[in-house]
This record gives C-alpha cells, structure tokens and sequence, in this order.
C-alpha cells in the first residue's frame, strides 16, 4: 500500500483548477522524462535556459513538454534526500531507543491482534503462528481500509476526521508517555508528577496543533517522525518475533495489490482525492514539503489569518528571486492561509498565541483532571488498554502511507502561496494546493523502522546498517520507478523485501565474516 | 569507562570521512545519491565474497580464500559503478543544477569512491567500536608481550580501517581514470595494491603490526601521489598551494 | 508471497546450517564468573544488603590474603576503585565496615569460597528478630549481655547496607581464573598502577528498591503507569500443616471445644547470598525432627479410638525474617479464619490448643531445655514426662522458666497472649555458621549419606537401626529426639505407657537429609510423587530461602507432598483413577507402585498481615515488614580495564585527526582550483576563490 504516489492530475483537475486564475499557469507536469528525452538533448545550454526560465512566468498551457518535466527531476533528487532525511531520523530514533531502552526489546505481553504467541520450540509451528498472526493483522488493516474508504467515498469528513485526531491524540499522549516513562526507567532518573505532566501536556497539546492545524514545519515534521518511531516501537514491543517478519513481508504484498490492482483501496482512495482534488489526510502523510490542512474554521483564526494571509503575500518578482539551489523553495509552499515559512514571519502571531494559551491552561488544575480522567477514561473503558487504539491505528496506518510526487510546478518553483479563505470551498477541508514534492506515508516511516529496529534488536551493527542501506537502496528505485511510471507507487515492497534480503543475508552470511575478520584485524 | 577509546578510534576513522562529506558532499543531493548507492554496491561484494567464504568455510580454514575472493568482488563492483555512472552519466545530469559533476569526472569517481571506502570502514569496525563503549579493553587472554603501549588492538584497527578508507577513494578514482582512458597500467596498479595491503594485513595475526601499519599507510602514500597526478594535480600545482600563490 | 518465500528461505537455511560461529570481538574481551551475590532487602525502617551500581560496578582485582593487606586498600590505593578478593576468615564485621567506611575507593568486595581456615562465618545479629519478639520485657536477648544472647558469633553483616555488591564465588575454577588474571596484570609494581591496563571485575546487581519497605510499597502499588513495575515484593510463602487425624467436615463454621496439641518448627533458612544457604543446623535438623515425629505418631495411632485430642504439626515459613509465617498464623487464627473456608473444617482459635510444643535450633542433641514463659501444668505434665524417656535413650531434658526465650515461633504466640501454653524444645546454641552459607552437612556432624536403599515408611527396632548406624551417627540422635518425643505425645494422647519396640526410622532420617542437603534426585522426593517413574529430579538442594511471592518454592512443595505421604494412612481398595480428590491422594511410594493414602496435610498463606492491613502503621513493628528489592539481573564479568593513559592517548589522535581532517579538506577544498590544475566553473554551492 502505502505508497502511493499521486501522479499528476489528470486533465479534468486541470480543468478544474482553470477556474482559479491564480492557478491556471500551474502545470503537472510529472516527473520522469527519461523515457521520453533523448539523453543527448540535455546538454549544459538546456539547462541554462530551464533556470532562465525559472524567472519568468511560464506559458499557461499544459503543454511546456519534457522540458519540464525535466526540471521535476532535478528537484527529485532533492527531495529524495529531503526523505532520506527524515527516515533516517526515524530509524535513527528506534534504533537508538532499543539499543538503550531494554522495555521495547523484551517481549512479555502481545496484542489481541496475534493470539499466537510462538512458544513452541518447533520452527515450524512457530513459522504458522506467525503467518496465521500476520494475516489476522493484516486482514484488520483491510476491513479499517475499507471502512475509511468508504466513509471517504460518503464524505463523512467529520467522522475521518475525528478519528485521526482521536487516534493522534492516543499516540501523542499514551505512547509518548510510555516512552517518557521507560527512558526515565531506563537512566534510573526520578521525577515528579508535576513536571512530568507538564511536560506531557505541552508536548501533546503542541503536536496536536502541528499535525492537524498549524505550525512551523520543523515541528509538524519533527511530531511526525516521533510518531512514526513511537508506532514503529509499540510495532516491534508488542508484536512475538517471527510475526514482526511475517507482518513486514505480508504488508509489503498488500501495499502491492492495494496501490496497484485497479479496485485496490488505495488506489481508489488516491484517484477519489485526485477527483475531488483533495488531499489525502494530512496528518498522516509525511511531505518533503509544507502541509497544512485546515480543520474547524473558528472565527478569530480565520480572521486573523486573513489578515497574515494578505501580509505575506509576495509577489511574483520577490518569490522568483528565491534561491532554488537547496530547496527552500519547496519548503515555502503548501501554506493555506499563512505562510509561516517565510523570513518575515518565523513563528506566525496565531502560532505563539494558542502556545502560549496552551501553557497558561496547564496551570489550572482543573483542566489537568479533566484531562487526566479523559485519558484514563479512554485507556481503561477498552478491554485491553491498546484496544481503541489499535483498532482506529491500522487504517490509519494504510492512509498515512502515501508517497505523492506532485506535478513539478513549471509556473514558478518557489512561488509563495497566497491563498485566501475565499478560495476554500469547503470549510473543513482544505482544498489541496499541490505542493511539490514527494510524499511519503507514516505508515512507510513506521515500517521501515520496525526493520531495522528490530534487526538491531539483535546487537549486531553491521546487520543495523546493512538493513538501512538496503530501504535506502530500495526508497531511491521506488522514486526512480516513480519517475518513470508517474503514478502512485507502493513504497513498501521493494525496501521491505531488500531489507529483509540483507537483514538475513547479512545476519547469516556476512556477521560470521566480518567478525572473523576484525577479531583477526584482517583488512579487505 | 572506556567511552574515550571509542570516542578516540571513532574519530580517527570517521573524522576524514566527516569532513569530506559534510565539506564536499552534503550540499548536492546527487552525489549523497551516489554515495549511498556507491555503499550499497560495496555491500553487494561483501555479500558475494562472504557467501563465497561461507559455503567453503565447513571444508577448510577459508579465510585467506574469502579475503582474495573479496578482493576480486571489490574491485568488479568498482568497475560495476564505473559502468553504471557511465552510462546514466547523461541521465544524471537531469538531476543536478551542479554541472561540475559531469564536467569533471573525478569528482563522480571520488564521490563514489568515498562511499565505496566509508561503507567498507563502516562493516570492519563499527563492531569493534560498539564492543569498545564497554567497561573493557582488548587483551584479556593474550600474552602479555601484547598489551598496551605495545600494542594497542582498538588503535591499530582504527588506523588501518582509515587507511583502508582512504585507499579505497583513491583507488575508486585511479580506475575509474584507468578505464576511461583504457590505461591498463592504472588498473593493474589498483588490483595489485589491493591485495597487497589485503594480505599483508594477515600477518597481523601473527603480531606483526608495525610491518603492516608501515606497508599500508606506505601505499596509502603512493597510491594518494598517483591520485594526486591523475586528478590533474602536480608538483608545480603543490607549491603553488603550498605558498598561497 | 515472494516476501513470504524468500522468508522461509532464510529460515531453512539458518535452520539447516547451524553454521560458523565465530566469536565477535566483545566476547574475547570478557570472561563471566559464575556467583551470586548480596541482595538487598527492606523492612520498615531500613535497607539491608547491598546493591551495585546502576549498570555494574566495576573495581580492580586485589587479593586478600592476611589482614596486612587490607593496609594497601585503606591507606594507599594508587588506582582505585579496587575489588578485593576476601577470603572467608578475613570476611569479618571489623574489615567489612572500614572497607565501607573506605568506600569511595571499593566499588565490589569478592568473597571466596576457603572453608580450611574458617571456624565460625555467621551474618545474622546475636540476637536474631530481637524486635518481634516478647517486647519491652526486661531480660530478652540483649547484645550488651553476652550471656543472653542466641547467635554469639553473629556479625550482623547481613543486617547492614553497602554502598558495594558482594559477590561470592564458590566454584574453585573460578576462583583460580580471576586469581590467574591477578597474577598476570594485577600482581606486582603496584605504584605503577594508574599507567596499566588491568584486570578488573564488574559486578551487576543493581537493586531498584531504596529506602525502606514502606517507601517501595508505595512505589510498586501506585497505579499511575501503563507498565506496571514493582521495585520490590513482600517476602512470603507457605506454611505447611498436617493434622494427626482428620479433622471432622464441616458445612457451617462454628466454633468448636475440639482440643489440639501443636508441634511446630520453621522451615525456611537464609544467608547473605542469593540461593545459597542450606541450613543443615539451624533449621533442617528440627525440621526432619518433627516430620519423624509425624510419622511415627501416625504409624503407632492409625485411628483416634477413645483419643479426645489431635495433633497438629505446623511448618512455618519466613520465621528468619521475624516470624513471617507464625505471626500470619496467629493473625488468621485471631480472625478465625484458620483453617480457610475451602478445606470445610472448623476455624481454630487460641482457646482450642491445649498446648505447643516448639521445635528449636537442637546444636546439642544430647542435652536438651524445654523452654516456658509461664508455668503452664499441661507443660509441666509434658517434661515430667519427656524427662523420663528422655532417659531411656540417653537424653538429658531440663524445664527452664526464663523471659529470654529461644528466637522460634513460640514468640509470636508468645507475644498475643503471654499465657499461652508453649513449650520450646531447644539446645545451647552453638552453631558457628548460622544462617549463613556454610551451614551445610559438613556442619551438620560431617553427614554422609548412607544409601542404605531400605523402605523408610516403615519404623525400625533399635537394634536394626544400631546395625546400620553409629550411636554418634547424626541420624541417630536425630532419630533419639523424634521418638522420644514421639513416645511422649503418644503417652500424652494416649494416657497409656508406650509399648511398641519400633521407632522412628533412621534411615528415613537419612533420605531427608540427603534430599534437602545434597539432591533432590532422592527417594524420598520421588516416591512422593503421583508417578515416579522416569522422572528425574534437579540434582541441587532445594533453596530454602522463604523468597517472594512467584509460585510455590521447591522446599514448601516438597514439604507438601512428604506431608502427605508421611502424616497419612493408607487406603486399601482404592484404585489410582478413584483417588484424585483431596483429601485422598495417590503417592508412588517407596516401591513405585503406588498407594492411596487418606491426607490430612494443608498449606496457609505465609505472608506478614503488614501488607494485608488496610493502612497499616509501618513504623509500629507489630508485624514483619520484610520486603525483597527486585532487580534486572546479576551477573560479573573479569576484564582488563584500560589505564588512563591508554584511554587519553586515543582520545587525542582521535580528536587532532578529526580537527585535522576537516582543516585540510577545507583547504583542499577552497584550493582545489590550484590544487587540481582546474579551470571548470565553479558550482555555485562552492566557494571559487582561493583560500589562504
């Protein structure tokens, strides 16, 4: 599933989006134009002439060519760094914590999902548990797809809604405050309740505002990363050892039929959202660019970003001018309301406002109970703790996991967004602008790094790494297929399977080599 | 806690690395690109030569078998990148705004090269480093001829996986050069070197470390010189450097 | 399914190949000693034991072998902190606190197993539970009055904190490689110390739980995590009792006039370290002492014709740690909820026991006290009577009335109710190891197990016994004590002389103690089993540590199932399928067929009412409030430890290359263009100019 690349819009969003006159000179043109160019007609002179034509407004017609198609590749590379990046983080985060943190590397109790719990000694038996554990999980995450699906397909965005932000809220507070808690344990560090649940209070009320309104980049990508390493650690605590495999191999397959058979859930889900020419919950999908959506217009909000909206609204020349080089163009993009990116505003007023709101709250304590009864509410009303949670999570999981190679926009990269609330046809969503950039779901965040968490659960460092240039490996072909292919990819299968290639390989074949080797200190 | 000594060895090895990546790489996306796919086909190798060793291994001591086996796979992956930059040479020119890239050559070479040479770094001691963050140091079980200051375990591999580094970047662009301009002398300078420091780091076994130590980092000379020429460089070049002028 | 495939594989290949284990480097760098160690325990004010620190202690090897030696630790460490390596002479109050009060230079102390020179190695206080016990009364057991005391060579060792782990290693191979790494990197040009690389311990045994029982309580029951943890749990387990006849079934409880006589001794031992400790003296002996009694009793009275009274034997357990298992037997007794409901008899109070007769420490098997608060007649009546066949079998007993009573289980009775009718079977005590871990059968009269291969369900003629035993065999004078006082409960049942030439069974005796001193691959064990054959015990002694509350411990359930095959009577005409519900139960008995006996035996709950009283006052003493810390794991490791030097020296080449590194690549960098002949355009990202 999960990656899905959501290829450039067809005619019909072309069409659609003429009505905007803003939007019109916007082209989609895909990517890849290797197919199509001959490679002898890139020479230095035609890429002289892109950057030229950088500056200037490009001609509105849909039809710019392979020209710049072209340039969508020069800022491929770009952006598969910016997803580097980030996935590294977030293996990076894992693997540190179960090298660390003992908890997450113990198992002890399972979840409902997988009542096999592999006692037996016999590979075998062991071997069907942890295929029949992998499919009961898998088939969970199916029905969830399908009953997102169809809530999307009836529109019922408030009930979507209220689940991410439901389920957000979960990993935001009780993961977080399992992690907070273990790693305490873990460094033997006592603290206090009050501090403790400042902290927690800060930390979820912050990211809840990142992930679904507003918020710096940094910090939405920063919330999204900790998320997926949390998911991707509860994924490797709770789950019996054989079945981490058997999940990872078997989702890999499902992301397959799901993105690419023609009635595969995501498929669909990607070709409604292109229809309706929306974007795909944002609060589950990582993007090398900006992503804001707007939820639940409230009156002071939308006034005051009306006002910040028109402030920041550069012109042409200004944003033209803005260096292409490292990307920052890119990160400009995608504001609804306000651009928060830009120099001149570093932290928006709204954002520093509700923050500091936020802070005053804490210190009622009255609120703190509230807050604290609805937690526990929610943790203990389910038969076993992780119960709501996981049964909202798995869907999730398939939505989040979404790579989007938008249409490069040949008008003008680093083009500023300066929509107004005039131009959102429906209050509670945001219509997509189309950011450039590829966009990876959290889903693929938190698989990958169940990978090489739990590769690196076993203490051996070369298999860690071999497993990590193995995705990255796998990532970049995806991106290139991507390219070549221009429509939406699973981003699971290839990593996944080169991963697990080199996880065995290199745990099997390689460790007993290399450590021969360094003990004899014999150099290759 | 000898945290220090993995500190100490980590930069050792790593520092080079560090700086070349983050002072030459770190700003184009396409060569990081390069660069972890350079790291990914030097694993390949690793994993066909230690397959290879591995199936022998039951039959007899394959040791020496597995490291001139490694050595062949090496080097045909260095010439498998050779190939494989070669022919998307144009290709990758649509990913990069860098021009430089494809202008000069060397640069694709020693990109590549650097990761060839980081990754092989990265599998031969980042066990090691991990084993140092313990309490412990090596020798609990030799002889005690061996201990420190006479012979230092941790600081010997470190300095021998640098220069392992080191030659592989040097290495990668000498062949690379070679077999452009089918300049068989540089191909056959490459392999041979190869296996010279390859098994020369066998006697270390033996104790033999200073003879190792002054063979390798000797080649690393060398083959660093040779590189300096290749890339264009020269004497004249070196003291213009040198003096600032 | 290639995912699938590909998966299967790799398992059949790792499965197939068990492959080339080679050893990673980390494993050459570490040898693991076998051991155990000190543990930290809590009760209401204080914490006992000891602890490392978190992540492991790490000190240098130094080996004790005079007092002398203790100098260079003390006075002039040159590269601290130092392990020092404590043979048990040495391993004395005096030097252990000034290693303490030296602490900040000694991050482990190492004891070694070396009996030769030892001639008493005893942890516990003089005067073991002092606080449970008849409190405020004047002339209890007093450190300041050495001749009230009960543990005279007490060092009171395990009742103090260290700030370091105490590792103990026994095995004599293990000894000798962390003496050999000594020699080779520790042993000589001590000043030079602090400039070598050396051969060091590392003790892991850190103790989550701090402070004091009450503290960790709080912590462990706080219910404020998703991840519940414990940081330390109640020492507790089970006592056992088995009543001579079965007691009548009942429907409703009622109180009833029934009349008791209790025979009582403890059954758990302790000592310093973890899983070790045997006990043999101090608690076996009066142990095995009232199981013959049982059995005796229970073979001479198979019916209780025209016997108004019963018998009932009780073990107790956790009594080392202030009466643990006594002081909850009283407890349920108070609230008449002894027996529980489930067995469907009559709860017992105080008022339905005639009396108690108490088993002691008997050091001195010849010369025996009975021990009394109050004169009591049933007592009296009961020693007139020990006294006499006391005599027969070369007994000396003597009435002693005396506030400064035995540290046994009489005292928790004892202190409800002052006047209560018990009798405490004792010697002089003269143990030099108690509670520690030497008290094992060579302490116990140089035990040797006979083997003699004899149905021991039976009893034996004197003369029988006499020709397979020595009369100064342990066996022997513990078989003279059990029928002695097997005999005297008989009279006193009874009302009638004994007449029997047959008693209690030495080589019963015999197994026992091979059982729980040597193997619990024994006979007796087997033949308490519902099927023995085939079955093939743990080749150790049972532990007998009273420990936590994690399923039952070997020693209660071998206490259970002896029980059961000794203090029963046998039933005929009932096959093995018909006999499943309690209180019948099948035992293969000594010749493996197997039998059905009529059971009497049970088990209570051993576990301080400190922790079941709703808000219970922890400073108030009433009760035992032993906890036991949790911890993660305990294990040592020999290692060299580099010296400073060496660690500076990398350090140093570590950092100028690194700082080298990046000046010269920034050098080359900028000055590529002269560097490298080139004429090529500069990429924006670059800076083009030459440095310099």
């Amino acid at each position: 599933m999960d990656a899905v690349v959501s290829q450039s819009p067809s005619e019909s969003q072309n069409s659609q989006r003429n009505r905007s006159p803003k939007r019109n000179s916007q082209n989609y043109g895909a990517t890849s134009t290797r197919s199509t160019d001959v490679p002898g007609t890139s020479t230095a002179e035609n890429s002289s002439e892109r950057r030229r034509r950088r500056n200037h407004p490009p001609t509105p017609d849909g039809g710019g060519g392979g020209r710049e198609d072209e340039e969508g590749l020069k800022y491929g590379a770009q952006h598969v760094i910016k997803l580097f990046t980030p996935v590294s983080l977030c293996m990076l985060v894992v693997v540190a914590t179960i090298n660390t943190v003992r908890f997450y590397s113990t198992k002890d109790v399972y979840l409902l999902y997988t009542p096999f719990h592999e006692k037996s000694p016999d590979p075998g038996t062991k071997f069907w548990n942890a295929l029949a554990n992998s499919l009961i999980l898998m088939s969970v995450i199916v029905v969830m797809t399908i009953f997102l699906i169809f809530l999307y397909k009836k529109r019922f965005y408030k009930v979507i809604h209220g689940w991410l932000i439901l389920s957000s809220f979960m990993l935001l507070y009780i993961f977080s405050y399992l992690y907070l808690e273990e790693l305490l344990r873990a460094y033997n560090i006592p603290m206090d309740y009050p501090t403790s649940i400042l902290i927690m209070w800060n930390f979820g009320v912050a990211g809840m505002i990142a992930i679904h309104w507003k918020g710096p980049l940094r910090l939405q990508q920063a919330y999204l990363i900790f998320v997926a390493a949390l998911m991707a650690l509860v994924f490797i605590k709770y789950l019996p050892e054989w079945t981490t495999w058997a999940v990872l191999a078997v989702i890999s397959i499902w992301d397959l039929v799901a993105v690419l058979s023609p009635k595969g859930p995501l498929r669909i889900l990607v070709e409604t959202a292109q229809e309706r020419n929306e974007q795909i919950f944002p609060a589950l999908i990582y993007s090398s660019a900006v992503l804001y959506t707007y939820m639940g217009v409230n009156l002071e909000t939308q006034e005051r970003s009306g006002s910040v909206g028109s402030n920041a609204l550069p012109d042409n020349d200004q944003s033209g001018t803005a260096s292409t080089s490292d990307g920052t163009g890119a990160e400009a993009e995608g504001t609804p309301l306000v651009n928060y990116n830009s120099q001149r505003h570093g932290i928006s007023n709204i954002f520093i406002l509700t923050f500091c709101f936020c802070f005053v709250f804490v210190f009622l304590l009255f609120k703190y109970f509230v807050i604290f009864v609805l937690f526990y509410l929610i943790l203990f009303s389910t038969a076993a703790g992780f119960t709501q949670e996981w049964q909202s999570a798995p869907s999730d999981r398939i939505t989040r996991r979404q790579i989007e190679v938008q249409a490069n926009d040949a008008n003008n990269p680093s083009q500023y967004r300066t929509v107004t609330t005039d131009n959102v046809p429906d209050p509670a969503f945001q219509p997509s602008e189309e950011e450039r950039g590829i966009k990876l779901g959290l889903g693929d965040f938190i698989f990958y790094s169940v990978l090489v968490g739990k590769a690196s659960s076993y203490g051996d460092w070369n298999t860690t790494i071999a497993c990590f240039l193995a995705i990255l490996i796998g990532l970049c072909l995806t991106l290139l297929l991507l390219a070549v292919c221009r429509k939406a990819l699973p981003a699971l299968p290839i990593s996944i399977t080169f991963g697990l290639i080199f996880c065995f390989a290199t745990n099997a074949v390689i460790k007993p080599f290399t450590e021969e080797l360094s003990s004899r200190q014999i150099f290759i | 806690m000898t945290v220090a000594e993995f500190f100490g060895c980590t930069f050792l090895v790593f520092g080079p690395v560090l700086s070349m990546f983050i002072l030459t790489l770190a700003n184009d996306p396409i060569r990081i690109i390069i660069f972890i796919a350079a790291a990914f086909f030097w694993l390949l190798s690793l994993l066909v030569s230690s397959l290879i060793w591995f199936l022998l291994s039951p039959l007899f001591d394959a040791l020496i078998v597995g490291v001139v086996v490694s050595v062949i796979c090496q080097e045909a992956a260095r010439y498998l990148v050779f190939e494989l930059l070669r022919r998307t040479e144009t290709g990758l020119l649509e990913f990069t705004d860098n021009n430089s890239i494809i202008q000069n050559k060397h640069i694709l070479a020693y990109v590549s090269g650097l990761g060839f040479g980081t990754s092989s770094g990265i599998f031969i001691l980042t066990n090691v480093l991990a084993d140092m963050v313990g309490p412990a140091t090596y020798g609990l079980n030799i002889d005690e001829s061996q201990i420190f200051p006479k012979n230092n375990f941790f600081l010997i591999s470190s300095a021998l996986t640098l220069a392992i580094v080191l030659l592989n970047t040097f290495w990668n662009i000498i062949l690379f050069d070679g077999c452009k301009h089918s300049n068989y002398k540089k191909i056959v300078y490459v392999i041979f070197t190869h296996f010279f420091v390859s098994l020369i780091s066998l006697l270390n076994q033996q104790g033999y470390h200073v003879i190792t130590l002054t063979a390798v980092y000797l080649s690393t000379i060398v083959t660093g010189t040779i590189t300096y020429k290749t890339v264009g460089g020269s004497l004249q070049n070196f003291t213009k450097f040198i003096t600032c002028k | 399914m290639v995912g699938i495939l590909h998966l299967s594989v790799i398992f059949l290949i790792q499965g197939l190949l068990p492959g080339i284990n080679s050893e990673r480097l980390g494993e050459q760098m570490y040898s693991s000693i076998a051991g155990t160690t000190c543990f930290r325990r809590l009760n209401a004010t204080h914490q006992t034991g000891c602890s490392s620190k978190e992540g492991g202690s790490v000190g240098v090897l130094y080996f004790i072998e005079n007092q002398q030696d203790f100098g260079f630790l003390l006075d002039s460490p040159t590269s601290p902190p130092y392990a020092p390596v404590i043979p048990p002479e040495l391993f004395t109050r005096e030097n252990l606190l000034k290693l303490k009060s030296a602490a900040k230079n000694i991050s482990v102390v190492v004891l070694i197993n070396k009996i030769d020179k030892l001639t008493n190695f005893t942890h516990q206080l003089q005067c073991p539970n002092q606080y449970s016990g008849l409190n405020g009364t004047q002339g209890t057991c007093d450190v300041s009055r050495p001749e009230t005391v009960w543990n005279p060579q007490g060092t009171g060792l395990m009742h103090e904190d260290f700030p370091f782990p105490i590792h103990y290693i026994a095995d004599p191979l293990e000894i000798e490689k962390i003496r050999k790494c000594f020699k080779k990197f520790n042993d000589f040009e001590y000043e030079n110390h602090p400039w070598r690389s050396l051969c060091s311990i590392e003790v892991q045994s850190f103790m989550s739980a701090a402070g004091n029982s009450e503290i960790c309580n709080r912590r462990s029951n706080f219910i404020n995590n998703l991840s519940p943890v414990r940081y330390c749990d109640p020492l507790e387990g089970k006592n056992i009792y088995a009543t001579l006849f079965p007691r009548p079934q009942t429907v409703e409880r009622v109180e009833t006039t029934e009349k008791l006589i209790l025979v009582t001794c403890r059954l758990d031992s302790t000592s310093m370290f973890d899983e070790t400790g045997l006990g043999a003296k101090d608690s076996l002996v009066s142990y095995i002492t009232l199981l013959n009694v049982a059995h005796m009793l229970a073979k001479v009275l198979p019916k209780n014709n025209g016997i108004n009274k019963n018998v009932m034997f009780v073990v107790f357990n956790g009594e080392s740690y202030d009466y643990i298992g006594s002081q909850r037997f009283v407890y349920e007794m108070q609230k008449h909820n002894f027996p529980y409901v489930h067995t469907r008899t009559n709860p017992l109070s105080f008022e339905n026991i005639d009396f108690m007769i108490d088993l002691g420490v008997l050091d001195d098997f010849d010369n025996l006290d009975v021990y009394t608060l109050t004169d009591v007649p049933q007592i009296q009546e009961f020693l007139a009577k020990l006294k006499s066949i006391g005599k027969q079998f070369g007994l000396t007993v003597n009435g002693k009335k005396t506030v400064n009573l035995p540290p046994t289980s009489a005292q928790s009775f004892l202190r409800e109710q002052e006047s209560f009718p018990v009798g405490i079977l004792s010697s002089k005590p003269s143990n030099a190891f108690y509670h520690s871990i030497y008290d094992d059968a060579v302490n116990l009269m140089n035990f040797t197990y006979a083997n003699k291969s004899l149905d021991f369900t039976s009893l034996m003629s004197n003369d029988l016994a006499l020709s397979y035993f020595n009369e100064t065999d342990v066996q022997m004078k513990i078989r003279n004590v059990a029928t002695v006082l097997a005999i005297t409960l008989y009279e006193t049942l009874t009302l009638k002389p004994f007449k029997g030439d047959e008693f209690v069974n030495p080589i019963l005796i015999d197994e026992v103690l091979y059982c729980f001193l040597e193997s619990q691959n024994c006979p007796l064990l087997k033949s308490t089993l519902r099927s023995s054959k085939g079955v093939v015990l743990p080749p150790i002694p049972p532990p007998r540590y009273v420990s936590v509350a994690n399923g039952l411990r070997e020693a209660t359930i071998w206490t259970y199932r002896i029980m059961g095959l000794l203090v029963s009577q046998k039933m005929k005409d009932i096959e093995k399928d018909n006999c499943t519900v309690p209180p019948l139960n099948w035992y293969s008995g000594y010749s493996g067929d197997g039998e059905c006996r009529l059971t009497t035996q049970n088990m209570t709950h051993a576990r301080s009412p400190a922790f079941d009283i709703e808000d219970y006052d922890w400073k108030s003493g009433r009760y035992s409030t032993w906890t036991e810390s949790t911890w993660q794991q305990i294990s040592a490791r020999i290692f060299l430890r580099p010296s400073k030097t060496q660690e500076v020296t990398t350090l140093t080449i570590g950092i100028v290359v690194l700082i080298l590194s990046f000046a010269l690549i920034f050098l080359i960098r900028n000055g590529s263009d002269v560097l490298f002949n080139e004429e090529l355009s500069r990429t924006e990202n670059t800076v083009s100019e030459v440095a310099c």
